[in-house]
């Protein structure tokens, strides 16, 4: 079954617009239409019963420097009654293109990203200001021409080391750094005061789950009206992207979303799997099934625990990074490091599961729905705890597709959006578990949901731990592929793998022309890749779509008429993670 | 001469209440940082000292020499009022405590409270909301946003609280006939004469004003961490800002634990099987008790909304105590 | 009788007090940038435990005297950072935590602060990508300990801090 638009309905969409050009890579759909027909072709989308692309996913620009047009704008959609998806491009004329908000509220915050990083702008836009970056910054870094590390304009040494300058390659200038009042104009092109005060809340603040800057016009405690802003961890990751291998950019999907970085990881690996035809181990889907969904227990314990924290439950969050000790334990066994572990590799895992690993994993997971119980004792029937969280954020079935909302913010509202059960990847098609949905959209529908999701990883990670047992000398990585990295052994021991090795790690995977858009569910969300290909070992676009990035962008909306203490409830619920969001 | 005597029996007294509070305080925070430490499976101030028993004295160091930051547009006169209007009435309700009955050693009469006035409970009461006070000058003072909506939220959660306890201690009273704490003590005989068992409504009511007075969870909204940083303290720095948690979560909290206690549970009557000492072993044992109980209930409960403590405080609390007070008047008349 | 024959030796004992003070009730700031903000939070939690040490994070960096600068400073909030440093009371002292903090770490990029000691002065750099609870504990004592040297007379030089103005015309 395929998870992309069938080729019937290509050839009717052919027969009304029949400008339109259709390329396939595997089974990757997008559609190519020009700059003049663009709106009415999306509208045509997203209303047309027999289409209906009314969910939102993804929008991004390509640069095709130096070729003329040089842009070309990219949508991904997704239909959720036929559980389809398509990818709709048009090459821009000039540098502007109609506005696709109008039809999608989730477009907004991409279209300002796109202004940002290429400098399009966009006819129509309410308020198209920079996103990553402040007001008055000059470039368009993600424009071809732009280094990736920067115009170094700025003398500003190290004011430790100002005498004897170390011996490495240490540059006293310094890309531009904004200054207070750089911040301010900023801020003052996003919100106007109209009620008693605004507040700043953020973006260094106890309560902000990282460097979100949050607005707040306030009338006493309600906020009358609200704005994000941006960019605190904006590190350029799909700048650096285009200047690595294939393997290489493994370590940068750890630190994109930390907190859940084998999920990251294996959904980057799939998407690069993918462009490349490369078919993992059997085992090595097991492995990463089971650590996936050891890191949603993770994550979401996180979760857990500093939504309870900034509820006031101080306790709550000691008991389950007490557990997390215990699944960071079971990572850096199997992988060797704690956090960001990079385990994943292109065509199967890094190494082998240790001696040992399953018994500690099955030990863990039979302990696990104890601790599950004790925090529901804690929290689910207090009564505090509800009436903190009941009626706050409700997210309705129609925001979902207007803003692009996944994970559990898409489940909360009844909307069954789960890529491992519309599109399984590794061996998710194989397993057996349970979604749970919401029916109000609250943030304690939410509260309840991610409880059930670790319920569910539990009984996902049995049945790998049954199938593991099994498979005990099975290979992990498929080293015959001629994109696969052999692994030490094989290096050491032969000199093919060897030259191999050299030339992969040299000249990277050497990708056939193309595109790919694949996603994974993410604890935060849908994380998709869009990777297009130019024949070389390098993706020469590498677009992160976050879940993270579009959830928050409902906040603003969810908040308006609510205190800041519901804004703590929410923003938990919701639960992103910064470095997801600014990439 | 005995104009003299009692004056320097009082100074002295004052001035062994005073050292001797400010030192149970900052030893009070160890027992709370200790408590919540196994509460969470970990062991709390653990190498400065002997299981930590050094901490208090270095964290108070460190925070009587920390640099003193006054910021530039705060008013300077609240601004330095504030932190001492907070702490300084709740010492002085230390006055109108009993802590036993008067004793005699060595052939010299020792009573073991400085002030016994016939009103003490007023007194207490009075105290207690002006340091309030310092709450919402020091909100005020600051001039910054986060302060500011710190101390109109504690300002917001007193005004229900104060009138439930005003009310909710009107029961015990009208059992004691009296207002001077030891009268009240007095009046409670054997373990059944406990107010606890015949005022059980006012009990409560006085536990959720306690919580809130004292700004702890379930009702530290005034200085709710994720929401406000640090509150109303945000600007305070060095011991400017020691003063407001010793004020507050220590003294404050303990001050009140012992008017509780005395209203309640009998104060230092007990059996005497301690001795000569008993009375001042029972009222610090069943003092400790309720400053625990307070730090369990912080350690483990969320926190309400602003909207909705002060919900309660109106819908439930005040009928609650009101109610109480008739009940109480009620039985009174029929048992003549 | 030390007072009669050399009045510096109170002095120093008081020193040696305040610093044993200070160096046993160091209160960080709540700050948290990006991953390693996870492992300090780790760090502060049941099975490290910096409380033992005396160590309880602040909201406000009025009260706090250290900052651990977990995780990348990116351009856009290294002014803010600055701002929260200046509003800390002396003395204060910064912990680098992190490849990305100390030096910009695998973001060579046009976004990233290539080190937050060109901006704020630092006392201890911790590496790691990110660094363990253990190295973090690891870096705290030897902070403390540098704590502790100050006393002895072991001044560290004392760096004034700089507006960054001079600017040289863009070279490509």
């Amino acid at each position: 079954m395929s998870y992309w638009i069938d080729q019937g309905k290509v050839d009717a969409l052919k027969y009304t617009f029949p400008y339109l050009k259709v390329y396939k890579y595997k089974d990757v759909v997008s559609v190519e239409i020009d700059t003049k027909h663009l709106k009415d072709f999306l509208t045509f989308l997203k209303e047309d019963p027999a289409y209906s692309f009314r969910m939102f996913i993804d929008f991004t620009v390509v640069d095709h420097y130096p070729s003329t047009p040089r842009f070309e704008a990219v949508y991904i959609l997704f239909s959720p009654h036929y559980k389809q998806r398509i990818i709709v491009k048009s090459w821009i004329e000039g540098d502007s293109l109609p506005t696709a908000t109008d039809l999608w509220k989730g477009a907004k915050w991409a279209e300002r990203e796109a202004w940002d990083m290429f400098g399009i702008k966009f006819d129509g836009h309410e308020n198209l200001v920079r996103i990553f970056l402040w007001e008055g910054y000059p470039y368009f870094p993600l424009r071809k021409d732009f280094p990736k590390e920067g115009i170094k304009e700025v003398y500003l040494p190290s004011l430790n080391e100002r005498e004897n300058i170390p011996s490495h390659d240490y540059d006293p200038y310094h890309t531009p750094i904004p200054t207070l009042e750089d911040l301010e104009k900023t801020q003052k092109r996003r919100i106007d005061k109209k009620n008693q005060i605004v507040l700043n809340w953020g973006p260094l603040h106890p309560g902000t789950h990282g460097t979100i800057w949050f607005m707040f016009d306030m009338e006493g405690e309600t906020i009358k009206e609200c704005d994000i802003i941006l960019g605190q961890l904006h590190r350029g990751i799909e700048k650096l992207a285009e200047d690595l291998t294939y393997t290489q950019v493994i370590p940068y999907t750890d630190r994109m979303d930390y907190i859940s970085a084998i999920c990251s990881n294996v959904t980057y690996v799939n998407a690069v799997e993918k462009l490349l035809g490369v078919d993992p181990p059997e085992k090595a889907k097991w492995i990463r099934t089971m650590l996936c969904e050891l890191q949603r227990i993770n994550s979401h314990l996180l979760w857990l625990g500093t939504t309870a924290l900034d509820l006031g439950a101080l306790t709550m969050f000691l008991y389950t990074f007490r557990e997390r000790e215990k699944l960071m334990d079971i990572i850096e066994g199997i992988a060797g490091i704690r956090l960001n572990s990079s385990f994943m590799r292109i065509g199967g895992v890094r190494y082998d599961l240790p001696e040992g690993a399953i018994d500690i994993v099955e030990k863990f997971i039979e302990d696990f729905p104890s601790r599950v119980r004790d925090y529901e004792d804690l929290l689910t029937k207090n009564r505090i705890w509800m009436k903190r969280n009941r009626e706050v954020g409700i997210v309705s079935e129609e925001d979902v597709y207007q803003y692009g909302l996944t994970g559990v913010m898409a489940r909360s509202a009844g909307v069954p959006y789960d890529i491992r059960y519309i599109q399984p990847t590794d061996a998710y098609a194989e397993v057996d578990f349970e979604i749970p949905l919401g029916t109000i959209g609250d943030a304690y529908d939410r509260y309840l949901i991610r409880i059930e999701e670790m319920k569910q990883s539990v009984k996902i990670v049995h049945q790998c731990v049954d199938r593991l047992k099994r498979m005990k000398n099975d290979r992990y990585v498929a080293t015959d592929n001629p994109y696969v990295l052999p692994t030490l052994q094989e290096t050491y021991l032969s000199i093919e793998s060897m030259v191999k090795d050299f030339n992969l790690r040299i000249y990277g995977e050497q990708a056939p022309l193309g595109e790919v858009y694949l996603s994974g569910e993410n604890p935060r969300g849908e994380l998709g890749f869009y990777i297009v290909s130019k024949g070389e070992g390098k993706p020469y676009r590498l677009r992160i779509r976050s879940g993270a990035f579009y959830n928050l962008q409902a906040f603003p909306e969810l908040i308006r008429g609510k205190t800041v203490a519901d804004a703590v409830a929410l923003l938990g619920s919701i639960d992103p993670v910064v470095g997801e969001t600014d990439r | 001469m005995e104009i003299l005597g009692t004056v320097i029996g009082v100074a002295v007294k004052s001035l062994i209440f005073i050292v001797g509070m400010f030192l149970a305080s900052a030893y009070l925070t160890l027992i709370e940082r200790k408590f919540a430490g196994h509460v969470q499976q970990r062991p709390g101030p653990l190498h400065v000292g002997f299981h930590g028993i050094l901490q208090p004295i270095a964290d108070a160091l460190k925070v009587l020499t920390k640099e003193d930051i006054v910021p530039a547009n705060v008013d300077r006169v609240l601004f330095y009022m504030a932190s001492l209007l907070a702490f300084v009435p709740v010492i002085m309700i230390l006055a109108v405590i009993p802590f036993g009955e008067p004793f005699t050693v060595f052939g010299l009469e020792i009573k073991p409270y400085i002030t016994d006035l016939n009103v003490g409970l007023i007194l207490a009461l009075a105290f207690g909301s002006i340091s309030i006070y310092g709450v919402i000058f020091a909100g005020w003072a600051s001039n910054s946003k986060y302060p500011m909506i710190g101390g109109l939220r504690k300002a917001a959660v007193l005004i229900g609280y104060e009138v439930a306890l005003g009310f909710a201690m009107v029961g015990p009273l009208m059992m004691a006939g009296s207002f001077s704490l030891r009268e009240i003590v007095a009046a409670q005989d054997g373990f059944f004469g406990a107010f606890i068992w015949y005022q059980p409504i006012a009990f409560i009511v006085i536990l959720f004003a306690i919580l809130a007075e004292t700004g702890r969870t379930p009702f530290d909204v005034q200085e709710a961490e994720a929401e406000l940083v640090s509150g109303y303290n945000t600007e305070y720095s060095g011991m400017k800002f020691g003063l407001f948690p010793l004020a507050e979560w220590y003294i404050g909290t303990f001050v009140l634990s012992a008017i509780a206690v005395i209203l309640f549970f009998g104060g230092w009557k007990g059996p005497e099987i301690f001795g000569p000492l008993s009375p001042f072993v029972w009222f610090f044992l069943k003092v400790g008790m309720m400053f625990m109980f307070f730090l369990w209930v912080h350690w483990t409960l969320p926190r309400y909304r602003v909207d909705q403590i002060t919900e309660i405080a109106w819908k439930v609390m005040l009928p609650l105590s009101l109610l109480n007070i008739f009940i109480t008047a009620f039985i009174i008349l029929i048992k003549g | 009788m030390a007072v009669k024959t050399n009045s510096g030796i109170i002095l120093a004992t008081v020193e040696e007090v305040l610093s044993w003070g200070r160096k046993n009730s160091l209160w960080p700031v709540s700050v948290g940038l990006a991953c390693c903000a996870i492992e300090m939070m780790h760090t502060a939690a049941s099975r490290f435990d910096t409380d033992r040490l005396g160590i309880i994070f602040r909201g406000s960096p009025r009260q706090s005297d250290v900052l651990i600068v977990a995780g990348t400073v990116v351009n856009k909030v290294a002014p803010m950072l600055k701002l929260i440093y200046d509003q800390m009371p002396e003395p204060k002292w910064v912990i680098s935590m992190g490849g990305c903090a100390s030096a910009g770490g695998p973001f060579p990029t046009y976004a990233t602060l290539q080190g937050v000691d060109r901006i704020i002065p630092v006392d201890v750099y911790i590496p790691g990508c990110p660094p363990t609870p253990q190295a973090l504990l690891w870096g705290i004592l030897q902070l403390q300990k540098k704590i502790k040297e100050k006393k002895e007379g072991k001044e560290f030089k004392e760096i004034p801090i700089r507006v960054p103005t001079e600017s040289k015309p863009i070279q490509k």
